[in-house]
């Protein structure tokens, strides 16, 4: 039987057009009874190999296409677990004596670590046969003799078939096959799955070595040759090799699968003399007396069963762990904070993980962990984003760098991506690249065909057929990974030395990454611990400590804060200022902390899509009734009005009405939040009302029920994680009510961050009366900072500024102020673009009175060393000001682009946001202003609606818009440039919301 | 047009491009064993090499099979194959 031995999947990134699962699938088809993956110096695809092989009953084989420090090109096939951990070490070592982008395997390393890969001599790009195409066999013959005595699993190998030259090549190598008593074995050098798929193989290439499609590399393949090929075909283009055939069956037989799945390789927690199991226990305990005082008999049965889950599938060491790394975080006054689904835990609450007492919630376990899913706990935890990295090096030195490492990420195409990559590669010039692209929504590749319909690509007709195999290439790439990327806080701790399980590669930044991804480590049986960066958490530390304040004083109610929510102000507000999340807090009348908890899942695709949004609000404020169609339901739903809200009523649902084992009953929350086809979901209903109906339960009913839970189904939110953001969410609105300027400047310092550009960050600041002062060179901090009650911005805002040009400031002034430009110039070592920078956005505005004309004309002669003697010039129009203040802070300061057009705009009746609030409903308006994050999110009708927030110097309008308006008008909000628009629409009633009827350019200059 | 290449073991030869149709008889294999130029059939001796080309696919162009040949004269001949078009081509002659 023959296999296949050289075949490159996606992973060989950019090298290989078609999916594991289509590799895996046509092989079978085929008959074979084994494959193996050879992608270009990595093993990224060993597992998605081994669990699709098994599925489709084919036995996976690992191996790599090894790079060597000659250049050339050879395969390795590990044929069992002991000759994998080799090949992960000897790729390992390729980064090291290579480069991050060029690995390069050297031949010591492979004469240390070979002995037991089968190693085959490539493509045409190896070693012998690239001697024997430059017509040197002597030397091909001396290569070949060098691995001989070497490696005593070495193979000649034949493939790529049709090429001009092949005839000379398989005869040569045959020789030196027979004058050296090697063994040749014939190979497919696969590279997609059918021959249709060449042609984005063939556009993949030309992306990889940057050639356009008109172009000729000689990386390109000539033919379509590289597919996977039955073993008649392949007779027929080797027909005298039926041994080298035979050969590639039977090295296939030896390979065995490498990975062994359902193994835990996490690390034992040291306990210090005490088991894991009893120092949880303990731990525990002293947790909950703490949290609780009195234990309750319900919660300690609670706390009983949770451990008995934890114990049993073997995870306490891991509780052991993440609690270790909290303590240090703890110790160190790190601010942190739970989130997810950990959060359903009373026992991580005990431990100190999260901050969310499930208990007293009602919170269901089941959602995070269960005996019958048995899959690894998910614990993520965000801390101060300064801090964090101190955080992940305590879990390295703790464990050992040789069992931490960083998880990868597979950066897949999504659609933005694929355009601009195989655009390039067809021919597109990057112009109209670029506006294609910038007009992209954010959708995956796969679903790129429905751009033809969508008004801002209207004009961008041309080239209809090469644009046409653009988006089918798109398509075909979808999901394919495009290079393997860093998690923002995944790291991976092993029992084992990790480089017995995964090579190990140097990230963009440095560290090194594993080469699965998160999902991949847990089937190695792995544990990934989510260490996050969340900047909020700074900015809170930053304004408790501006304002003298500990966390905890934070009173959990406070009036004015609900006050503040219910009118809509909540730009700033963690999770709670989007322009829908403003809108739902004017209309939800919050007043406890329930209420945040639901909006923060409520502004989701799932209850929108629903259309839960708009019955919710009701109930909450008592305009329509609560009813239940079972009484049973009334326990699980009686928190969200009757309303099916939270990922964890799901499976409650499913538990009490059809009977579902929590397992089963997660299954069907994991098939219902991840947008799993409408088979699986029509099967599951079928299966929930039979199982009701068999409970007791009327057909009517039971469908009812499942109905409910079906239009739940998109996306829905976990409570336990709704509840650690709505925490933080509260903290934020109460320190924007009551700290605002301490608040937004450290929003402006820890930014970018949060819905808003920093632009509308200091709109909103001014709306409530805080003066906004640009970065000034005598006075401004390295951030952000409140001086005199005012903010005054930081000198790290200005473009250009780098961390040794702002230390040589904050040094020279540190000695004593600046006295002049001509003082700063002297005392300072910057580059020349960085004082004019400075000038520009107005941060030497106390010299020459404010002359910034004046000032740059100085700025060369102080350069020189002379004090000027200069004419004094006419400064910049405050229009110019503006527009350089713009491009160096990504703001302006000195004043808002509007308020240069206000009376112009008064006079054709455009009014401002702020005089929206004196208007009655339904009122024809006229506003301007820069559209700001416009968005088209999933509706419950399937149109299309936009929403944006409107910016003038007053505030910010919320813009309705709906399809009609969006497909007449929508060219002007998606724009590669933010320009100011014109907004003719109706006042709803609700603070700043409009829906429009008309959207036209604004020209500022008349 | 006439090109100098250099092709196996460094000999140089001068070629000439033709690109025009040919009649061929092929062998069960759909190979060419003889062919129809300027007014002569010529018997294929030896086929030194075959390749496959897809051209400029993105242009609509077919894929053509290749085959560098030897010919009774001593001639090396260059003949493709466009099976979509079912149409033979001599391609170029190498001296």
């Amino acid at each position: 039987m023959f296999t296949h031995l050289h075949v490159h999947s996606p992973y060989s990134f950019l090298d290989g057009a078609s999916a594991i699962a289509a590799l895996v699938k046509r092989a079978a088809e085929l008959d074979m009874d084994a494959i193996a993956i050879t992608d270009h110096s990595n093993l990224s695809a060993t597992v998605q190999l081994h669990k699709s092989a098994f599925e489709h009953g084919l036995k996976p084989i690992t191996g790599a296409e090894l790079v060597l420090d000659n250049g050339s090109h050879l395969i390795a096939l590990a044929p069992d677990a002991r000759a994998y951990g080799y090949l992960c070490q000897l790729l390992t070592r390729a980064y090291v004596h290579g480069t991050r982008k060029n690995p390069i395997v050297c031949k010591n390393d492979l004469e240390e670590l070979g002995a037991d890969l089968l190693l085959l001599s490539g493509c045409r790009q190896g070693e012998i046969p690239r001697l024997i195409l430059q017509s040197r066999y002597h030397e091909a013959k001396q290569v070949a003799q060098w691995y001989q005595q070497r490696f005593p699993h070495f193979y000649l190998e034949l493939n790529e078939g049709y090429l001009p030259g092949s005839k000379r090549l398989y005869y040569a190598l045959e020789e030196l096959a027979s004058t050296l008593g090697l063994e040749l074995v014939l190979t497919g050098n696969v590279h997609y799955a059918g021959k249709e798929d060449f042609f984005i193989h063939d556009i993949l290439t030309c992306v990889r070595t940057l050639t356009h499609i008109d172009q000729v590399h000689p990386e390109r393949r000539l033919n379509a040759e590289n597919y996977l090929q039955s073993p008649d075909e392949l007779l027929s283009s080797f027909p005298q090799f039926d041994r080298a055939m035979a050969v590639a069956g039977e090295l296939g037989d030896r390979c065995q699968p490498v990975l062994s799945f359902g193994k835990r390789l996490h690390p034992h927690f040291p306990a210090r003399g005490e088991s894991a199991v009893h120092l949880l226990k303990r731990l525990v305990k002293e947790g909950a007396r703490e949290r609780y005082g009195r234990i309750a008999p319900r919660l300690r049965e609670r706390i009983a069963v949770e451990l008995d889950v934890i114990i049993q599938l073997g995870y306490e060491d891991y509780f052991l762990l993440v609690w270790d790394v909290i303590r240090f975080a703890q110790k160190r006054g790190i601010r942190h904070s739970g989130r997810g689904s950990a959060a359903d835990s009373v026992v991580a609450y005990c431990l100190g993980i999260t901050e969310v007492d499930a208990y007293s919630r009602g919170l269901l376990f089941e959602r995070f962990m269960s005996l019958e899913r048995r899959s690894p706990p998910d614990i993520d935890v965000d801390f101060d984003a300064r801090y964090r990295d101190q955080v992940s090096d305590y879990v390295y030195k703790r464990y050992g760098k040789e069992h931490v490492a960083t998880v990868c990420t597979y950066n897949t195409f999504r659609a933005r991506s694929a355009l601009r990559d195989l655009g390039k590669a067809l021919g597109f010039a990057a112009e109209e690249l670029d506006v294609l692209a910038k007009r992209l929504p954010m959708i995956a590749a796969h679903r790129i065909d429905e751009v033809w319909d969508l008004p801002e690509l209207r004009g961008f007709k041309r080239h209809r057929e090469r644009l046409s195999l653009l988006l089918e290439g798109c398509r075909r790439v979808a999901g394919h990974p495009r290079h393997l990327g860093t998690h923002l806080g995944g790291l991976v701790i092993s029992r084992t030395p990790l480089l017995e399980l995964t090579p190990l590669q140097p990230s963009a930044k440095g560290v090194l990454i594993t080469q699965f991804d998160k999902e991949d480590v847990e089937d190695l049986g792995l544990i990934k611990l989510d260490l996050l960066s969340l900047r909020t958490l700074g900015a809170v530390s930053d304004t408790l400590q501006e304002v003298g304040m500990e966390y905890g004083e934070i009173p959990p109610r406070d009036r004015k804060t609900y006050q503040m929510l219910n009118a809509g102000q909540t730009i700033g507000v963690f999770q709670l200022e989007s322009p829908a999340q403003r809108q739902l807090q004017v209309r939800l009348q919050a007043d406890h902390f329930e209420d945040l908890v639901a909006s923060v899942a409520l502004i989701r695709p799932g209850p929108i899509k629903g259309n839960m949004v708009k019955p919710f609000i009701a109930r909450r404020q008592g305009l329509q009734p609560v009813t239940y169609v079972d009484e049973r339901l009334r326990k699980i739903l009686a928190k969200t009005y009757g309303v099916v809200l939270f990922q964890e009523q799901v499976i409650e649902i499913a538990h009490a009405i059809a009977g579902f084992t929590p397992g089963e009953a997660d299954q069907l929350r994991r098939v219902m939040t991840h947008g799993r086809s409408a088979e699986e979901m029509e099967k599951l209903g079928e299966r929930f009302v039979e199982k009701s109906v068999a409970g007791g339960h009327s057909l009517s009913t039971a469908q009812y029920i499942f109905s409910l839970l079906k239009s739940y189904a998109s996306y829905g939110f976990c409570e336990a994680h709704a509840a650690s953001f709505a925490s933080i969410a509260y903290k934020t609105a109460y320190l924007t009510r009551y700290h605002p300027a301490e608040f937004y400047a450290a929003l402006l310092a820890h930014g970018p961050m949060g819905y808003y550009p920093a632009s509308s960050l200091c709109v909103e600041a001014r709306r409530r009366g805080i003066e906004v002062k640009g970065p000034a060179i005598n006075s401004s901090h390295e951030t952000a900072r409140v001086e005199s009650g005012a903010i005054q911005l930081g000198l790290e805002q200005v473009k250009g500024m780098t961390e040794k040009g702002l230390e040589e400031i904050l040094r020279a002034r540190k000695m004593r102020r600046f006295s002049s430009l001509f003082d700063f110039v002297e005392r300072s070592q910057l580059p020349k673009s960085l004082y004019e920078s400075l000038i520009l956005c107005g941060s030497a505005d106390e010299w020459c009175g404010g002359n910034r004309r004046q000032l740059l004309w100085e700025l060369e002669d102080a350069r020189q060393g002379r004090v000027s003697d200069h004419l004094v010039i006419g400064d910049f129009t405050l229009s110019e000001k503006l527009e350089h203040e713009h491009a160096i802070l990504g703001l302006s300061v000195s004043a808002h682009p509007l308020q240069l057009v206000r009376d112009k705009l008064k006079a054709r009746g455009v009014r401002t946001v702020d005089e929206l609030s004196r208007l009655s409903r339904g009122r024809k308006v006229r506003l301007a202003g820069y559209p700001i994050r416009p968005h088209r999110p999933p509706t419950r009708s399937g149109k299309v609606t936009v929403f944006f927030s409107l910016e003038d110097e007053t505030g910010l309008a919320e813009i309705t818009v709906f399809e009609a308006i969006y497909q007449k008008c929508g060219q002007h909000l998606f724009g590669e440039k933010i320009l100011p628009v014109q907004v003719e629409g109706t006042y709803q009633g609700r603070p700043g919301a409009v829906v429009a009827s008309d959207i036209t350019l604004l020209s500022l200059s008349n | 047009m006439i090109h100098c290449d250099s092709i196996e073991k460094g000999v140089r030869t001068v070629s000439k491009l033709i690109n025009q149709p040919v009649l061929v008889v092929t062998d069960g294999r759909r190979r060419p064993r003889r062919f129809f130029w300027i007014k002569n059939w010529i018997d294929v001796q030896d086929i030194l090499d075959e390749w496959k080309d897809t051209g400029r696919w993105w242009d609509g162009e077919a894929e053509k099979t290749f085959y560098r040949l030897t010919t009774n004269g001593g001639a090396v001949y260059e003949l493709f194959a466009d099976r979509r078009m079912n149409q033979w081509n001599l391609y170029r002659v190498l001296d």
